[in-house]
C-alpha cells in the first residue's frame, strides 16, 4: 500500500500507529531532507510561510465584517492529508488545531465514502463535536488534490459576529443548551466546483441576522484557500511532489523535537498547581430559561507537570462538572486553548506546527467542565472557562522562567469582557452583534514591566480595540466614552495593564437589548492571583439604564457622563433620570432599550506581580501623572508618600502593620479547622465543593488531608441528580482522567 | 513599561553583568528587548543564581529561584525554602506557605483596606485574599485567591533532581 493508492483513514490511522510506537512523527528517526540541505529546507519552509502569510493579508481586503476586516478574527493553515498543520498565519491561532482535528472528523467518519472528498469541494464547521469551539467560529475547508491523490488541505477560520444565537449576538451567554446557540454547520460539505452551494448561501440568509457578514468573510476564507491552493501548486512545481511530501513530514517532526529542546532549555520540571473559579449567576435574570435558572461556581483544578522528558501535561482532576450553561468544554476546545498558549509563549520562533501539540497531553476527565459529555450541551462561550484556565497556565509558565532566570518571558493575560447587542438597527434591520473592541483588553503584569493597558486578549496577539467610529456604523449606539479606569489594576512591583471602560447612548433605535458579561471575574469572582505577591485588580462591573432622560440632557446642552462611574453617580443624583436601571458586577441581560438609553461595561484589568511595596516611585509617578492612579490609590497600595524618603518610612511602617496584623499560618490553620469541619461557607461554595466531589475524589482527599479532618462536609451540590446520554452514532475528539496509581478505570 | 532614569552604556558588557543587571530590573526597554528577542543562553541560570547570590545577606547556596524573595537553597545537605531576608520555611518540597505569617482577607471590610469602594466588587462570601508573608521582613511572597476553606498549596514543587541531573547535567549538592 503506497501513499497514492491508501484511502485517508489507512493514512490517518498509519501515522497515529507510528507515532504510539515510535514517539515520533510518522516514525521519522532521520529528518533526511532537513539534514541533507538545511538551506533548500529553509527556504522550503520559507515559501509555504510565506504564502500563508501573504494571504491572509490579502483576505482582509476581501471580508466583509467588522471582525475580520477591523479586528483580525480569522486565521489560515496549511494541513497533511492526515490533518496535522505544517504552517499557519498569525490570528485566532486557537483554530490552528481545532481544523486539524475536523479535518480528522471528515476522516474518521468516513466522508471519502459519503458524501465524497472530491477536487473542488468545501467544507464547513463550527460543531464542538467536529473539533470546534463555539457556533460563531466557523471554518471553511479545501482539500487539495495532485491528479487523484489528496495531498494537503487548506483551511481558514473567521469569527462571525452574529450566529443566530437565541439572544442575538454570535456567543450566546445564557443558553441552557446547544439548542439556543445558533446556527450548527456540522462538519458539512457546502460547496462544490470552488463555489458554494446556492442552497448552503440560502439557508446562511434564512438562519441568521446579519447574513451578508457570515457570507462575505465564508467568500474571503475561500478565496484565502484557494489563493494558498494555487500558490502551493507553484511551490511543488519547483521542490517537486515527493520532496514537499516528505519535508512537511520532517517540519512537523522537527517541530516537535524543538518544542521539547525549547521547554528544556527555558523551564524547569515539576508538578505546577492553580485554580480558577469562574462565578456564574442567571437566577437575577427575568428572561432565563428554566434549565438554565442556577448560580453556581466552576471550579477548575490545574496541575501542569513539565515532565523530566521536556512534555507539558495539563490535568485537570478534581474540576465541577458540566451542565445547563453555555460555558462548558470539550477536548476540542480545550486543545485549542492549549495551543494558543503554546503559540505565544513557548513556540513563537522556529517551526509553529503540530509538531509541538505531539509533546503535549491534556487529561480532561468526563464530564467534567473541561469535557462534556452530554449530546446536547452547550459551547457557546466556552470561552469564559477556557479564558481564565489557560490565563492561569500562561502564569505558572512564569514560575518556571522565573526559576530559569528568563524573567524577560513572563507574561499574564486577562479576562475578556464582553457587550452583546441584539435588535433592530440604525437601518431599521434585525441584528446582533459582539462588540470586538473587547480585543484591545490589557494585559497582566509582565517579569520586568507592567501590563500594557491596551494590549491584546489572549486568543489573538493581533486584536485590536478598533475605531470606535466602525462600532457607531456596526450598531445602533454613539460612545460617550472609551476611558481607563483609575486604580483598577492588579497591584504589584509590576502592575497589571489597566483597566478601561466604554460607555455607550442607543442611538436610532427603539427596540435594542444588551448582555454584559466577564469571563471569570463577573458576579464578584476573580479572574486568577497575581505571582509572587502581586494583587488581582478590584473587580468588574457593568451598566444599563433604560427609559432615560439622556436625550433631553442633549438638548439643553448640558453635560453627559463619559463612564460607568460618572453614569452611576448622575443616576444617583436624579440628572439622570431612568425607569430602571443597574451598575454592578452581576452579568446582565437588560430590557429592551430605546435611543437615549445607556449602556456600559468595564474591560478589567491585568493581575500583579511581586509585593507591590517594591514598586519604583518613578512608575507610580507616572501613572499619577497619566491618571491611571489616584494619589489616594497610590497611598494604598504602594504605601506612596510624595518623596523618596517619605515613602521609604511609609513602606517600613506598613511592612510592620502588615506583621501585626498577621498570624503565624499555623496559628491559622487550627483556628479555621472548625470552619472547614463543618462546611460553614456560602451556599455556592457549598455547591462548588460537591460538585468538585460528585465527579472526582482528588479535591476531597486533599481537603481531609490538608484539615486532618474524616469527613467532608459538603455534600448538596444544588443541581438536579441527573444523567444525560453522550453523543452516538459519530466519531469525535475524546480525552479522559490521567490514569492513578490503585484506580481501576 | 519599566521606568528607567539613567541607563548605563552596557554595550561591552559581560553575559553575567547583563543577568544580573535583569535580576536587579536595572535594564531599560530596549534592553529588555533584546533580550527577548536573543537566543535563550544556556548560561542563564548559572548568571541568575550567582546575581541572586548578591543580593542576599546569607551564604546558603541557592539551588532555584522560587519567586520574587524567595529561594530553594541548600542548608546542611538537605534543600530548604528560604526567604530574602533569611526565614526559613521548611523542606523544598514542603507546603512552604505554611510556615509564614498570613493575613486573610474575608470581609468587604478587610477588603476595603486593599481597594477603592468605587471600584471594589470581589464578593467576599466566595472569595478570600490570603497574604502570605516573609516573618522575617513583611514583604508579601504569595496572595492566593480562594474560595473559603479551600486547602493552602503552593504553586510549583520543582523536580529538582530531574532538573540538576537531566536537564542541567550536574549533581545536585543536597539529599533529597
Amino acid at each position: 500500500m503506497t501513499e497514492k493508492t491508501a484511502s485517508l483513514l489507512q493514512r490517518l490511522e498509519r501515522s497515529e500507529a507510528l507515532f504510539e510506537r515510535t514517539g515520533r512523527y510518522q516514525g521519522l528517526d532521520t529528518l533526511v531532507q532537513l539534514e541533507s540541505d538545511p538551506l533548500k529546507f529553509e527556504s522550503f519552509h520559507s515559501r509555504l510561510l510565506s504564502m500563508i502569510i501573504s494571504t491572509r493579508e490579502t483576505m482582509k481586503y476581501i471580508a466583509s465584517s467588522p471582525a475580520v476586516r477591523d479586528f483580525e478574527e480569522f486565521v489560515i493553515g496549511l494541513y497533511t492529508p492526515e490533518g496535522d498543520a505544517i504552517a499557519l498565519s498569525t490570528g485566532i491561532m486557537v483554530h490552528v488545531h481545532t481544523l486539524s482535528e475536523f479535518i480528522k472528523f471528515i476522516i474518521k467518519n468516513g466522508y471519502e465514502n459519503d458524501p465524497k472528498i472530491r477536487p473542488g469541494d468545501i467544507f464547513e464547521n463550527n460543531e464542538v463535536w467536529a473539533g470546534g469551539v463555539h457556533t460563531p467560529d466557523v471554518m471553511t475547508l479545501i482539500p487539495v488534490f495532485d491528479g487523484d491523490e489528496l495531498i494537503a488541505w487548506v483551511g481558514a477560520v473567521a469569527h462571525e459576529l452574529e450566529a443566530g444565537t437565541y439572544e442575538g449576538p454570535g456567543m450566546s451567554v445564557l443558553t441552557p443548551d446547544r439548542y439556543g446557540e445558533g446556527l450548527h454547520i456540522s462538519a458539512e460539505k457546502v460547496g462544490e466546483d470552488d463555489h458554494f452551494r446556492a442552497d448552503y448561501l440560502l439557508r446562511l440568509r434564512m438562519g441568521l441576522r446579519n447574513a451578508n457578514w457570515w457570507i462575505l468573510d465564508d467568500k474571503a476564507k475561500l478565496s484565502g484557500c484557494l489563493m494558498v491552493r494555487e500558490a502551493l501548486g507553484k511551490i511543488i512545481d519547483e521542490f517537486g511532489l515527493d520532496y514537499y511530501k516528505q519535508a512537511t513530514k520532517e517540519l512537523i517532526e522537527e517541530g516537535r523535537r524543538e518544542f521539547l529542546k525549547r521547554v528544556k532549555a527555558t523551564m524547569v520540571p515539576g508538578t505546577y498547581r492553580g485554580l480558577t473559579m469562574p462565578v456564574h449567576k442567571r437566577s437575577h435574570v427575568p428572561f432565563v430559561h428554566p434549565l438554565a435558572n442556577n448560580d453556581f461556581i466552576d471550579l477548575v483544578r490545574q496541575e501542569m507537570t513539565v515532565t523530566p522528558d521536556g512534555r507539558i501535561e495539563l490535568d485537570y482532576e478534581g474540576s465541577t462538572g458540566w451542565s445547563f450553561h453555555p460555558f462548558n468544554c470539550a477536548p476540542g476546545p480545550m486543545n485549542g486553548g492549549f495551543w494558543i498558549t503554546l503559540t505565544q509563549l513557548l513556540n513563537y520562533d522556529g517551526r509553529v506546527n503540530d509538531g509541538a501539540y505531539l509533546a503535549v497531553k491534556q487529561y480532561l476527565p468526563e464530564g467534567s467542565i473541561v469535557n462534556a459529555g452530554y449530546q446536547g450541551v452547550a459551547t457557546s462561550l466556552a470561552w469564559w472557562t477556557l479564558i481564565p484556565i489557560f490565563a492561569n497556565v500562561w502564569r505558572l509558565m512564569g514560575i518556571s522562567w522565573y526559576a530559569r532566570g528568563f524573567t524577560e518571558e513572563i507574561l499574564m493575560s486577562t479576562p475578556t469582557c464582553m457587550v452583546g447587542v441584539t435588535g433592530f438597527d440604525q437601518f431599521n434591520s434585525p441584528t446582533g452583534y459582539n462588540n470586538f473592541e473587547m480585543a484591545g483588553e490589557s494585559f497582566g503584569a509582565r517579569g520586568v514591566a507592567d501590563g500594557l493597558d491596551c494590549g491584546s486578549p489572549i486568543w489573538n496577539s493581533e486584536g485590536i480595540q478598533g475605531d470606535a467610529e466602525v462600532w457607531e456604523l456596526t450598531g445602533p449606539n454613539a460612545y460617550l466614552g472609551r476611558s481607563f479606569v483609575p486604580d483598577h489594576q492588579g497591584y504589584g512591583r509590576f502592575r497589571g495593564g489597566s483597566a478601561w471602560q466604554s460607555l455607550w447612548m442607543v442611538r436610532n433605535s427603539e427596540l435594542v437589548n444588551v448582555t454584559l458579561s466577564a469571563s471569570g471575574c463577573m458576579n464578584g469572582g476573580i479572574f486568577h492571583k497575581g505571582l509572587f505577591g502581586g494583587y488581582p485588580p478590584a473587580g468588574w462591573k457593568c451598566l444599563w439604564a433604560t427609559g432615560t432622560n439622556v436625550k433631553d440632557l442633549i438638548a439643553r446642552g448640558e453635560k453627559l457622563p463619559s463612564g460607568i462611574d460618572e453614569a452611576e453617580r448622575m443616576l444617583n443624583d436624579g440628572t439622570i433620570t431612568a425607569e430602571d436601571w443597574y451598575v454592578g458586577p452581576d452579568n446582565q441581560w437588560s430590557p429592551n432599550l430605546r435611543d437615549g438609553d445607556l449602556f456600559g461595561v468595564l474591560y478589567y484589568g491585568g493581575v500583579g506581580y511581586g509585593d507591590p511595596l517594591e514598586r519604583d516611585p518613578a512608575a507610580i509617578e507616572k501613572d499619577l501623572a497619566n491618571g491611571l492612579m489616584t494619589l489616594d490609590g497610590a497611598q494604598a497600595a504602594y504605601a506612596y508618600g510624595g518623596d523618596e524618603a517619605t515613602t521609604d518610612a511609609a513602606r517600613a511602617a506598613r511592612r510592620q502593620a502588615r506583621l501585626a496584623k498577621s498570624v503565624p499560618a499555623q496559628q491559622w490553620w487550627a483556628d479555621e479547622r472548625a470552619r472547614a469541619q463543618t462546611g460553614a461557607v456560602s451556599e455556592l461554595v457549598h455547591h462548588m465543593f460537591a460538585r468538585s466531589a460528585k465527579l472526582s475524589d482528588a479535591l476531597v482527599e486533599q481537603y481531609k488531608a490538608y484539615w486532618q479532618i474524616d469527613e467532608f462536609p459538603y455534600t448538596e451540590t444544588g443541581e438536579p441528580d441527573f444523567t444525560a446520554p453522550a453523543p452516538v452514532g459519530f466519531y469525535y475528539p475524546k480525552s479522559s482522567s490521567r490514569p492513578r496509581p490503585g484506580v481501576v478505570s | 513599561m519599566t521606568v528607567t532614569k539613567h541607563t548605563p552604556d552596557r554595550s561591552n558588557v559581560s553575559s553575567q553583568e547583563l543577568t544580573t543587571a535583569l535580576v536587579q530590573r536595572k535594564l531599560s526597554w530596549p534592553e529588555l528587548l533584546g533580550l527577548m528577542r536573543a537566543p535563550k543562553e544556556p548560561s542563564r541560570f548559572d548568571e541568575t543564581i550567582v546575581a541572586h547570590q548578591q543580593l542576599v545577606d546569607w551564604d546558603e547556596q541557592i539551588l532555584l529561584p522560587l519567586g520574587e524573595n524567595l529561594y530553594i537553597v541548600a542548608k546542611d545537605g538537605r534543600a530548604i525554602v528560604k526567604t530574602r531576608a533569611g526565614a526559613e520555611l521548611g523542606p523544598w518540597n514542603g507546603n512552604w506557605k505554611m510556615q509564614c505569617r498570613v493575613i486573610v482577607r474575608r470581609d468587604r471590610a478587610d477588603l476595603l483596606e486593599l481597594y477603592p469602594e468605587d471600584q471594589l466588587t470581589i464578593d467576599s462570601d466566595l472569595i478570600e485574599i490570603r497574604e502570605f508573608l516573609c516573618p522575617v521582613s513583611g514583604t508579601v511572597l504569595d496572595v492566593d485567591c480562594v474560595p473559603p476553606t479551600f486547602p493552602v498549596e503552593v504553586d510549583f514543587t520543582p523536580d529538582l533532581a530531574a532538573f540538576y541531573r537531566d536537564w542541567l547535567g550536574r549533581d545536585l549538592p543536597v539529599t533529597l
